[in-house]
């Protein structure tokens, strides 16, 4: 598994670089960044993962061909 | 509120080294350190010597029918007597084979960091990473050392060595790097990424394998390694005086031992976190003060590919209490 950067929510990690560089006290930085900031296991990789991935396209799909479906039922 | 109770309020940084405990506290915004050496000599029990020690405020606890001298007397009393000081700690942890071992620790700990004073107030103590696949006793020294904070009235958390380097050291950074701390014992590594430790962990050669391994050679005693070693040696390749040629040989050894499974360890996890910039390494503990460790170890580091992009690499610029002021930082958050 990959260990991931997570973050608080809504924030990116060039945005927290940028709020923890303006500290100038370093147990602020350091508070703020322990704060923000967590390593995590991150998602499985392998089959998992090629799903999460596919996951977009079959909804896609499936919402395609129920369209299709309608437009031939509406049609006949 | 007093001056006094102000300061027995505010959280303290304590590093358990196997050579050395550090106490770190925070008075003014300015770092303050109190050490002791974590060491003892026994003396056979006599009136006499136990009043002259006390005349002479010598640091020391009548054991049954043996007078313990515990902490920076210790080595006074070794020197003397031409013997070895003993060692209430081997390899980061409480020594298994010296039945005075926590008694000794928890006399030094509470002459150092004296009682919390308030309720609940904060410590931080550092522990040292695992080694490998083993524990190695951790969990046992973490608990024991734990519980005599606990004992004093402190909350205490431990912190690993490495972490507490990147807390010390890192700021610049925003305490992404790899913080080594070299002791006596171990070399303690953490690969830390904004702040988080991401790879932790050990290596079983350090401060004391060089001079055990070099007192082997030589006939020398390791304590007289030690003083030699921290008093006139540097690394200056091999010469005509056999002491610094043996230490030499085994300050090598450690160097490429500490790189070689830096560089194993990182390569082998799994995947990292991505990485857009190159990170720095900082140098900190005892062994790395001999002039030219630096350069020793850059030529290591550099010798073959190194599977992320580093900074830079330089030694802490107060090495000895680099993990004692990282904990305090931590107790400070």
């Amino acid at each position: 598994m990959r260990p991931v950067i997570q973050l608080s929510d809504g924030l990116s990690v060039p945005q927290v670089v940028k709020q923890a560089s303006r500290m100038a006290d370093q147990v602020d930085r350091l508070r703020y960044l322990r704060g923000a900031v967590t390593v995590g296991p991150g998602r499985p990789r392998g089959i998992h993962q090629w799903l999460d991935g596919m996951a977009v396209w079959i909804i896609a799909a499936a919402a395609t061909a129920v369209g299709f479906a309608l437009v031939l039922w509406r049609i006949s | 509120m007093t001056n006094n109770d102000v300061d027995n309020s505010l959280p303290l940084g304590l590093d358990v080294g196997t050579s050395r405990i550090v106490v770190a506290r925070n008075r003014d915004k300015k770092y303050h350190y109190d050490a002791q050496l974590n060491a003892f000599i026994t003396l056979p029990y006599s009136n006499l010597a136990q009043s002259l020690l006390e005349r002479e405020t010598v640091f020391h606890e009548v054991v049954g029918d043996e007078i313990v001298v515990a902490g920076n007397d210790a080595q006074k009393f070794a020197e003397i007597f031409h013997v070895e000081t003993r060692r209430p700690m081997l390899r980061g942890v409480l020594n298994p084979q010296e039945p005075h071992s926590l008694a000794v620790m928890r006399r030094i700990i509470t002459r150092l960091v004296g009682a919390a004073g308030t309720d609940g107030r904060k410590i931080f103590f550092s522990v040292p990473a695992p080694t490998g696949t083993t524990e190695e006793g951790i969990a046992y020294h973490q608990a024991s050392i734990r519980q005599i904070l606990i004992d004093l009235g402190f909350q205490a958390q431990p912190i690993e060595e490495g972490l507490a380097v990147v807390y010390a050291e890192m700021s610049a950074s925003n305490y992404t790097g790899i913080g080594i701390s070299c002791g006596s014992g171990l070399c303690n590594v953490c690969f830390s990424v904004l702040s988080v430790p991401v790879i932790s962990f050990s290596v079983p050669k350090a401060g004391d394998f060089i001079d055990a391994q070099a007192a082997a050679v030589t006939g020398e005693l390791s304590t007289r390694m030690r003083v030699h070693k921290e008093n006139t040696f540097g690394l200056n390749g091999l010469s005509g005086d056999r002491v610094a040629n043996a230490l030499n040989v085994y300050y090598d050894d450690v160097i490429r031992t500490l790189t070689n499974t830096l560089r194993s360890t990182i390569s082998s996890t799994q995947r990292l976190p991505k990485l857009d910039q190159s990170v720095p390494v900082v140098l900190s503990g005892g062994t790395v003060m001999p002039n030219g460790f630096l350069g020793r170890f850059v030529t290591a580091l550099r010798a073959e590919d190194f599977p992320i992009r580093i900074a830079g690499v330089r030694i802490s610029d107060d090495p000895l209490h680099s993990t004692a002021r990282g904990a305090l930082m931590a107790a400070l958050c």
